[in-house]
Order: structure tokens, then sequence, then C-alpha cells
């Protein structure tokens, strides 16, 4: 059941809240348990069997990790959590993608599996590896109580879209943290996931319409004007989108008394490539750092292994976003780019003012979303083409009136913190609110975006979320 | 102990979230089960609603189809639809010129289109010479084979409104166009010696010498009065055609309005706004009569066409004038409905024939890209190949009984919506994808 939905705005997040608040502080977590799995089980309960299966056997597996460290058995135990997390995840997202490459590249005929993709499963498979490796290298003491953990990995604001929370940064506000809860946490927690709902359903879903449109135009019909348009349109609606996601699963979090971690930083303002990956999906970032790149050896054993690693990185982040060669595509280019600026192109940068630096990052970045959005890799080719061609003639183009004017407004808050002066005003927007004669304004603010967002959902009706499907 | 003291503020956040579920509530309580519109209609005009509300068992649960049902129902039943679906479209509608009615655009001086017309207008669907002249071949063969039976054809092509209010069309869907379906049937129908008559040439001769609009801002076909005058050029040229006299058409004593009515407002209802726009042009309602002579309506016409003949028909042009013969809505739906059918597939297409003197294809310009839907072919292969016609009539009545099961089904029509917007096809093909599952999964 995504946030962004009637069933849940309407039906579900009154009764959750109602009774989250009114039981006493011992019930709470299992209410968010029971509440996690209902919403999971929502879409399909034979899933929720899956995740609550996995879970349950890695809690225990990592128990056992725990208990023979130092001997070889926890490698055992580790590799053996390893094949279980991991294999389910190649089984369910890239068994076919697999099959087909292998048809392609050897000419051998296979079958597709009848495969239906456990949704999330990309974001818990992860959370579950961060808990089983931060055991494993001592880093964390295995939890005593399965239901705990149970809740650490179906608390479903970030079960389904992330963010992707690694256990220690969850562990305190599990048990503890009605001692820190206060009233400005929960008014703040209700405004950012009514921003978030206002990025998703009136932002996002407006431009999305015109990434739509020019993605599904025939090829003979796109000139440089529909494909400069579609690409600019996705650019920001897959921002708006997700970051707006987030955002209600952040929100969320604290109106439960949970303090997650942001994980956009106004990605679109980053004056490198390598510092767009610091500021977009910054839990992503930091799991692929923490137990990917540092473990292959990051940057410490000479370039040209800081090179290997940065592209396969990459290259596994792209296949992490969807079973398909566009993805991959996609993330060897931000590989590659990185690559570029660690080897020279950083020291250009640096001499170039910084709305350079924005505007190179930006147009980088929008180049590479085409290939992500595109179905088939001809396609992103020939949009790319497109945009570079300078073909103005006529088609079967046409901005739709909205185009502007939702432009206007994701151009203004994808980059308004460029500005000292608006960066402090989101800082103050977006931070627990300490001082109680703000709490009515934000209070009336976040009830009138709610409004109009649904509003929009009404009236627009089928609004899914581009992560979704990860 | 901070939060204890400021607990006034977040009941309120949660007061303002629940209002919807709490007014739902209110309303179920208070409905009188014996009112025909359901306490929870959200009152909008031409959306398909989940009306169906699952039951629960356990295999449905399981299988996720529980909830996909209930999440549809919710999402068209909550208290608050209509106002908010109305103010968002009221909000679209003045700041942006938008309007949400599927398939339609909001032109100059609030004139309304289907972007279907628009297209047609300037020659975007245009289909090859090739197959139009191998459709207008076959009509010929079906106009003789009638005429064998004293029947006779008459083909009438009508100007849309993206044809007949071009200055009004948005410029972002203007540009420079070598013909369209038209002008190619038009004129390919002429060189085949079919029976024809152009309304084309007949509206632009009119339209700057008539006092009141042939079109309406918010209609999506002609307007009341430019029926009335098509009707009667229409029954005129019959007359000559077949040599009889048919009941006399007149229209009186005109009543001038400001605000449209029915099919003159019919997309203006479809746009679910919060607030009417001022209408600024008068438009005209004749008052109308037909000849009292049941012995002059001794002419059945069988009609076969699209939503604009359906205008006339709601005259009575049918029942009055052309001897009660049936209208044959997109060679589908039948009107008047007899007892032992629905639509026209479910007849015997020679009887039906046979029980006609003259039969009429009326189409709009954007329709000619399927012109006829399918009666030239079926009338073809019947008279060309009776065994063949007869054989496929078997083969296609189980399809299109699914295909109909699916339309008067209200959560199946639904799930086709739901269909057709998630891979961007029209409801059409998404209807027929789901009556072809059905099928497939039954053998």
């Amino acid at each position: 059941m995504v946030f962004s939905s009637i069933p849940f705005l309407i039906y579900v997040l009154p009764v959750f809240l109602l009774l989250y608040n009114i039981f006493p502080v011992r019930y709470k977590n299992s209410i968010l348990l029971l509440a996690s799995i209902l919403l999971y089980s929502w879409g399909g309960p034979k899933f929720c069997i899956v995740i609550l299966t996995t879970t349950a056997l890695d809690f225990y597996l990592v128990k056992n990790i725990y208990n023979s460290r130092g001997t070889s058995k926890s490698q055992i135990w580790l590799l053996l959590s390893l094949a279980i997390n991991l294999g389910l995840l190649v089984y369910f997202k890239y068994m076919n993608f697999f099959l087909e490459s292998f048809h392609f590249l050897f000419g051998i005929q296979t079958s597709s599996l009848d495969i239906i993709l456990p949704i999330g499963i990309s974001f818990y498979t992860f959370e579950s590896l961060t808990y089983v490796f931060d055991v494993y290298r001592g880093e964390q003491k295995p939890l005593q109580n399965l239901w705990t953990y149970q809740t650490y990995i179906m608390f479903f604001p970030k079960l389904i879209a992330g963010p992707i929370i690694r256990y220690k940064d969850m562990a305190d506000a599990l048990v503890h943290r009605h001692k820190q809860d206060h009233a400005g946490l929960k008014i703040s927690g209700f405004w950012l996931f009514c921003i978030g709902l206002s990025k998703k359903v009136i932002l996002a879903n407006t431009i999305g319409q015109q990434a739509d449109a020019v993605f599904q135009l025939h090829a003979e019909d796109i000139n440089t004007v529909a494909a400069w348009v579609g690409a600019l349109a996705y650019t920001f609606q897959i921002y708006f989108d997700f970051s707006g996601y987030s955002d209600m699963a952040i929100g969320l979090g604290r109106m439960m008394g949970f303090r997650l971690a942001d994980n956009f930083n106004n990605p679109y303002t980053a004056e490198s490539i390598t510092d767009f990956w610091k500021r977009w999906h910054i839990s992503l970032g930091q799991w692929m750092r923490h137990y990917l790149y540092i473990p292959l050896g990051g940057n410490k054993n000479g370039i040209f292994n800081t090179y290997k690693n940065l592209i396969l990185v990459f290259l596994i982040s792209g296949l992490w976003h969807g079973a398909s060669f566009n993805f991959i595509l996609w993330g060897a280019y931000h590989g590659l780019f990185l690559c570029l600026e660690r080897a020279f192109l950083n020291s250009v940068l640096l001499r170039i003012p910084r709305l350079l630096r924005v505007l190179y990052t930006f147009l980088v970045v929008c180049l590479g979303w085409i290939v992500f959005k595109s179905e088939q890799l001809p396609q992103a080719e020939h949009l790319i083409n497109k945009c570079f061609s300078m073909d103005f003639t006529d088609g079967k183009f046409a901005l739709q009136n909205t185009f502007t004017a939702a432009l206007m407004c994701c151009i203004l808050f994808s980059f308004w913190t460029l500005l000292k002066p608006l960066k402090r005003v989101q800082d103050f927007a977006f931070s627990e609110f300490k001082n109680p004669q703000h709490y009515w304004y934000f209070a009336i603010g976040a009830i009138a975006m709610f409004y109009i967002s649904l509003s929009f959902i009404a009236a627009m009706e089928f609004n899914p979320f581009i992560y979704f499907r990860f | 102990m901070a939060f204890q003291k400021h607990k006034g503020v977040v009941f309120v956040i949660w007061l303002a979230i629940s209002l919807p579920l709490i007014y739902s509530y209110i309303r179920y309580k208070k409905h009188d089960s014996n009112q025909s519109k359901a306490y929870d209609d959200p009152g909008l005009t031409g959306i398909v609603l989940q009306d169906h509300k699952p039951e629960f068992n356990f295999k449905d649960w399981f299988s996720g189809y529980y909830q996909s049902v209930l999440s549809s129902y919710w999402q068209d039943h909550w208290s608050l639809k209509g106002l908010m679906v109305r103010l968002n479209n009221q909000l679209f509608y003045d700041a942006f010129n938008t309007i949400r009615t599927k398939g339609f655009v909001s032109g100059l001086s609030q004139y309304i289109f289907s972007e279907n017309y628009i297209y047609s207008a300037y020659g975007d669907d245009c289909l090859s010479k090739a197959h139009i002249a191998e459709q207008l071949r076959k009509a010929k063969l079906v106009q003789d084979s009638l005429k064998a039976h004293n029947i006779e054809m008459l083909i009438v092509f009508l100007p849309g409104k993206g044809m007949a209010c071009k200055p009004f069309i948005p410029s972002k869907y203007i540009h420079a166009y070598t013909t369209t379906n038209h002008q190619l049937f038009n004129n390919l129908a002429i060189q085949y010696k079919l029976n024809v008559l152009d309304l084309y040439t007949w509206f632009d001769h009119i339209k700057s010498k008539v006092p009141y609009p042939l079109f309406p801002k918010f209609g999506h076909h002609w307007s009341y009065y430019g029926e009335c005058l098509a009707v009667d050029t229409i029954i005129r040229h019959l007359e000559q055609k077949i040599h009889a006299d048919l009941p006399d058409f007149s229209f009186q004593n005109i009543e001038l309005s400001d605000t449209a009515r029915e099919r003159d407002a019919d997309v203006l209802r479809s746009m679910n706004l919060y607030r009417l726009p001022k209408q600024d042009v008068t438009l005209a309602y004749p008052q109308i009569q037909f000849e009292n002579r049941p012995d002059k309506n001794t002419c059945p016409v069988l009609t076969i066409g699209d939503s604009y003949w359906y205008g006339p028909v709601y005259m009575g042009i049918q029942q009055y004038c052309f001897g009660g013969g049936s209208f044959w809505y997109y060679n589908n739906k039948i009107v008047p409905k007899p007892e032992n059918a629905t639509e026209a597939w479910e007849l015997d297409l020679k009887a039906e024939l046979l029980k006609h003197k003259v039969v009429m294809l009326i189409y709009s310009d954007a329709n000619l890209i399927d012109f006829g839907n399918g009666f030239i072919e079926s009338a073809y292969t019947l008279f060309q190949n009776p065994k063949v016609f007869y054989e496929n009539v078997l083969k296609q009545k189980q399809f299109k009984y699914a295909i109909q099961n699916i339309r008067q089904t209200p959560y199946l029509l639904k799930a086709s919506t739901n269909l057709s917007e998630t891979r961007h096809i029209s409801l059409d093909s998404a209807i027929r994808i789901m009556a072809h599952q059905q099928l497939t999964n039954t053998l």
C-alpha cells in the first residue's frame, strides 16, 4: 500500500496513529510490527511469509555467527546467510534477466519463469545484510529478541522504498524513543510527511505526465525539443518522486518517535558526480561504501584498483535498480564519470565557477536518466542523439499546459539552496521543531498541504511510485 | 512532559486527517437504504466506479485479490472525493486551461474539443489511399448486393467539431497538412459511384448564413440547432434518392438560451468542475415536430454510425420518420434494444438487412479510421461467401459475449479501466485483452 494512496491516507493512517498513540509504551512496538505486517501483506500475504521467514532465519544465523566468532564456523554461517538473502534476491529479481542474457549470449533457448517480485525486496535484503555484516565484523552484538529484529526489518515507513537503515542507527530508538519524544518531533514529522506527499503528487506526478508523453512517442515524432523536455521532465520527476517518498518515510518515523537520517541533500546542486552521490539516495551510497567499496579495498590499493572498485560498485548499483541492461549501463555511466573526475576532471572543475560545476553535474545526471528511464537501449540512444541533433522539425510533440509551471516549481525547489539564506530556510523547515510558538503555523500549513495533495490524488487517481518496483 | 503540554496541536492534526473517515461514518449512519443513489456515491460524471465491495474469504485475501478490489472501492467512494476532484479540476481549468476529461482539450474562447477530432482535422490519422480504396470497393459491392434486394445504401460524411471550429483549436495542434481521411473517403467514394451525401460542404456553406451556432462550446457534437438543420437535409436527400415522401420534419418557435442544454453541455458535465464557466454564446432550441403520418412512415432505415447520430435518434427520427428502423451505434449497441439481443453481432445480419429499405452509414471524420466498424466487412463476406460468414459468426460469438459481460459488469469494467491506464492503451483494447484472458483461462 503506497503512502500517497487514498486507502493509506484516509483509512489506514488515522486509525494507526490513534492506536499507536493511545496504547502504552510497552505495546507500541507490537502495534508497529502488526501494522507493518498488515501493510506489507496488503499486496499479497504470500510475500509476507517470505520476508518473515527469511528474517527469522537471519536472526538465528546471525546469533550463530556471533557465538562462533573467531572460528571458521562463523564464516560458514555468514556464507549461509548471504546465500539465503542474496539467493532470494537473485531468484526473484534477476533469474529471468539471467536466463534471457544466457539465451542472448549463447543462443540457447530458455523459457521465462513465472516469478512475481516481492515488493521492496532490494531494500530489505540490503538492510538484513547490514545486520549480518555488522555482527560478523564485531561492530554490533546480536539482538536477543526476534520481534525487535522483525520490527526493525518490517518497519513500514521504510520497508518498500527505503531509506536503507543500518540496525545500529535504529537500535536505541526501538527501545528508548519514548524518552526523547516531544510534540515538536511529531508535528515536524507530519509537516515533513506532507512536504513529501506534495512533492510526490503535486510536482512529480504533474511533470511526470510530460515525461511519459515524450517517452511514449514514436521515434520519428521526437525532435530535439521533445528529447530535452522529456529528459528534464523525468529528471525532476524521479527526484521529487523518490525524495518525496523518503520525506514521507522519515516524517512517519518522526511521528512515531524515530529519527531517521536524510536520504537526499539537494542532489541537483552537486558540483560533481562525486558530490552528487553524497547527496542522492544517501543510504544506498553509504551501504555500497561500507559493505562493498571499502571491503574491496576502496582507494587504498593503487589507482587502477580504485577505478576497478568504483566501476564494480556502480555496476552493482545499477543492477540493484533493475534487472535490465539499461540500468547496468546507467551504473557504468556514473562509475565512468567518477573515475574521470578522480583522474583529471576534478582539477578542471575546481577552476570553473560554481554555477558551471552545478550545470555540468546536472547535465551529466540528466542524460544518465534518459538511459535509466528508457525501456530499450535503442530508445535511449535515439533520445540522446536527438538531444544534440539540432532537429527542430514539427512533430506530434506538444507541451502540456501544466509543464511550464511545473518545471518552474521543480527548478526552484531543486536549486534554491544555492542561495545561503534559502538553504537556512530549508534546514529549518526540515528540522525538529523545538520552539512551541511555531507549532500551530506548521500544523495548519501541513494540514493545508495534506488536503491540497488529496485533491490532486483524487483527480489524478493513478500515481505509482517509480522506486516501488525496486 | 513537553508532549503533554502541546498534545492539543497533535490532536488537531489527527482530527484534521481523520475528517474524511469520520464524515464517511456519519453519512453511513444517516443514509436511507430506500434512496436509489448510494450514500457514498461521489456524484461525479463520466467516471467508472468500483461499486463492488468484495466479500472476504481466505483464498481471495491470500492471493491479494480482496485487498486490490477493496482498495479500488475505497479509492472511489471516500467521503470527500467529489469535492476534492471538483476543486482540483477547477484549479487546473482556471490556471492552465486544462480539463481532466480524458481525450478532450480546452481551446480558444473556451471551445472544448475531442483530441481525435483535432488530429482528424489536420490529417494526423490519415489512412493510406490503398486501404480506403479497398474498403470502398467492398462497400460498392455491398451497395450493389443490397440494391439487388431493393435496398438502397447511403453513406453520409459529417464534419466533426475539429473540422468545423478550426479557428478555436489550440495553436500547438496546428500544422500544415496535405490531406485528410474525409477528403480521401469522399473523393474515392465518388469515384466508386457510391451513394454519398457529404455534409462538409453543406456546413461550410451555411455556417456563415445561419443566425445560431452549429456547434456548442462545451459539447462534443453538433448543437441541437445544428442537428435540426442536418436532419432536415438528410431527410430531403433521402426522399430524392429513394423517390419517397417521408414524414415531414419541421421546427419552429425557437427558444434561445444562454445555458447549454443536454448534449450541448455533455463535455461540460464530465469536466466535473466546482463552478460552471460562464457561457457567453446564445444557443437555439427549436421545437421540433415529425409529421404524424403512419402511411408515409413506411420506409425502415437501418442507420449505422457514431455518436453524432444519437442526437437525431433522441429526437425520434428513426421512430417517426425512418419507419421504426434501428440505429446500430458503432455497429454494436442496438437502439431501440430488441427483446432478443443487445448488440448487433447477436442478430442475423441478412435477416436484419432484409427488414429495411435503406441502409445508411453516417460517420464523422474522426471515426473514418474505423469506417463502418466492421459492417462493410461483414456484409461483404455475407454476400460474397455466406458459408465463411456464418463460420466466423460462430467463432467470434464466445469472444464477443465475454466482451459484453465485461462492459456490463461494473467491477470488470473498472479492472479494464485500470488496465488501460497501466498499459496506456484504449479502454476497448483493455477490454479485449481481459476477454481473451478470461477465455484462455477457462479453456
